[in-house]
C-alpha cells in the first residue's frame, strides 16, 4: 500500500488510510455505550472497543462500503462481544447440568392445566421507588434458578441479546433455547407473583 | 395439529416462544382462540409483557454511559502506533 500519502482526513470509502483520531471521536462512545450494556463492565467493555477499532484497522482493505462505516463497526464489536461471552460460559455451561428441563411437572398436570394457576396481579408498579422494588425482588427471583435458566434469562430481557446470539453464546440449540427460556419466565412469574405482587 | 385443542402447557410455551419469534398463523390463531377463553394463561401473557416492559423502562432510564476521555486518548495513541507498524 505505498503509494497514497499520509492523509489527515477521515478515510471512507474505497480510501486505505484512516485517522484514528476521528474514529475514536466519532464512533468511541456509541460502540461503547453499546458494549457496555451488553457487557456490564466498563474496563472490559473498553477493551472490546479497542479490540473492534484494531480489527477493523487491519482489515480496512476488505471494507467495501457497502454498509455505512459505522454499520461496520458494530458489526465487528457484536461478534467481538459474542465471542468473548460465548468463552466465558463455555466452561461455566459445560459443568453444568445437560439440559434436563424436558418435563414441566411443577407448573402443569398430565393434562396440561396449571397447577398453579397464575394469579392477578395487583396494578402495575407506576411510581419509580415501585419500579425499583421490583427489580430488586426480580433480581432475587433470578438466583433461585439454575444458573443458564438465569443467563439465558438476562441476555434476553436485560441486556437485549436476540435468541441467534444466546444460542451461540450458551451453545445450545434453539429447540433448547426455547425450553431454557420457558422454564425461566415460568420460575421467574411464579416467584414475582409470590414475592412481589 | 388440532390448534383449537390447545392445552394451557402448549399455550404458555408458545406464548413464550412469540416474544422472540413469530410463529405460525394457525398456532396464532389457536393461541388466541385459547386466550379468549383461559384468563390465567391471558394472565401469564400480560404477565411477561409487563416483566419485559419494566425491565425495558429500567434499562432506557439509566442514561448510556460514555466511554472516558482518557481512555479515549490512550486508544487513539495506541491505533496510531499500530497503524503506524503496520505501514512500515
Amino acid at each position: 500500500m505505498g503509494k497514497m500519502g499520509k492523509s489527515t482526513r477521515p478515510a471512507y470509502r474505497g480510501s486505505q488510510t484512516v485517522d484514528p483520531e476521528i474514529w475514536v471521536e466519532t464512533y468511541a462512545d456509541s460502540l461503547y455505550g453499546y458494549a457496555y450494556v451488553k457487557i456490564n463492565n466498563s474496563s472490559l467493555a473498553e477493551e472490546l472497543v479497542q479490540d473492534t477499532f484494531v480489527a477493523a484497522l487491519g482489515a480496512r482493505k476488505n471494507f467495501r462500503g457497502n454498509s455505512s462505516e459505522k454499520t461496520w463497526l458494530f458489526s465487528i464489536l457484536k461478534n467481538k462481544i459474542i465471542d468473548h461471552l460465548r468463552r466465558k460460559y463455555r466452561d461455566k455451561v459445560q459443568s453444568l447440568d445437560t439440559v434436563s428441563d424436558q418435563g414441566l411437572d411443577e407448573y402443569f398436570d398430565d393434562r396440561g392445566a396449571w397447577l398453579n394457576k397464575p394469579g392477578k396481579w395487583k396494578d402495575n408498579p407506576q411510581e419509580r421507588y415501585e419500579q425499583n422494588e421490583f427489580l430488586t425482588v426480580l433480581r432475587d427471583c433470578l438466583t433461585f434458578l439454575p444458573s443458564r435458566q438465569s443467563d439465558a434469562f438476562q441476555f434476553r430481557e436485560m441486556r437485549d441479546f436476540d435468541s441467534e446470539e444466546i444460542c451461540k453464546i450458551l451453545g445450545i440449540s434453539s429447540t433448547n433455547y426455547w425450553v431454557v427460556l420457558h422454564r425461566a419466565r415460568l420460575a421467574i412469574r411464579a416467584c414475582l407473583e409470590k414475592n412481589w405482587f | 395439529m388440532k390448534i383449537w385443542l390447545f392445552n394451557c402447557k402448549e399455550v404458555s410455551h408458545l406464548v413464550s416462544q412469540s416474544m422472540d419469534h413469530k410463529i405460525g398463523l394457525s398456532k396464532k390463531i389457536g393461541v388466541r382462540f385459547h386466550l379468549l377463553m383461559c384468563k390465567h394463561c391471558a394472565r401469564f401473557e400480560n404477565q411477561l409483557t409487563l416483566i419485559r416492559s419494566l425491565l425495558k423502562k429500567s434499562s432506557t432510564a439509566s442514561t448510556t454511559p460514555k466511554m472516558d476521555e482518557e481512555a479515549k486518548k490512550q486508544m487513539t495513541r495506541s491505533l496510531k502506533e499500530y497503524q503506524d507498524q503496520e505501514q512500515q
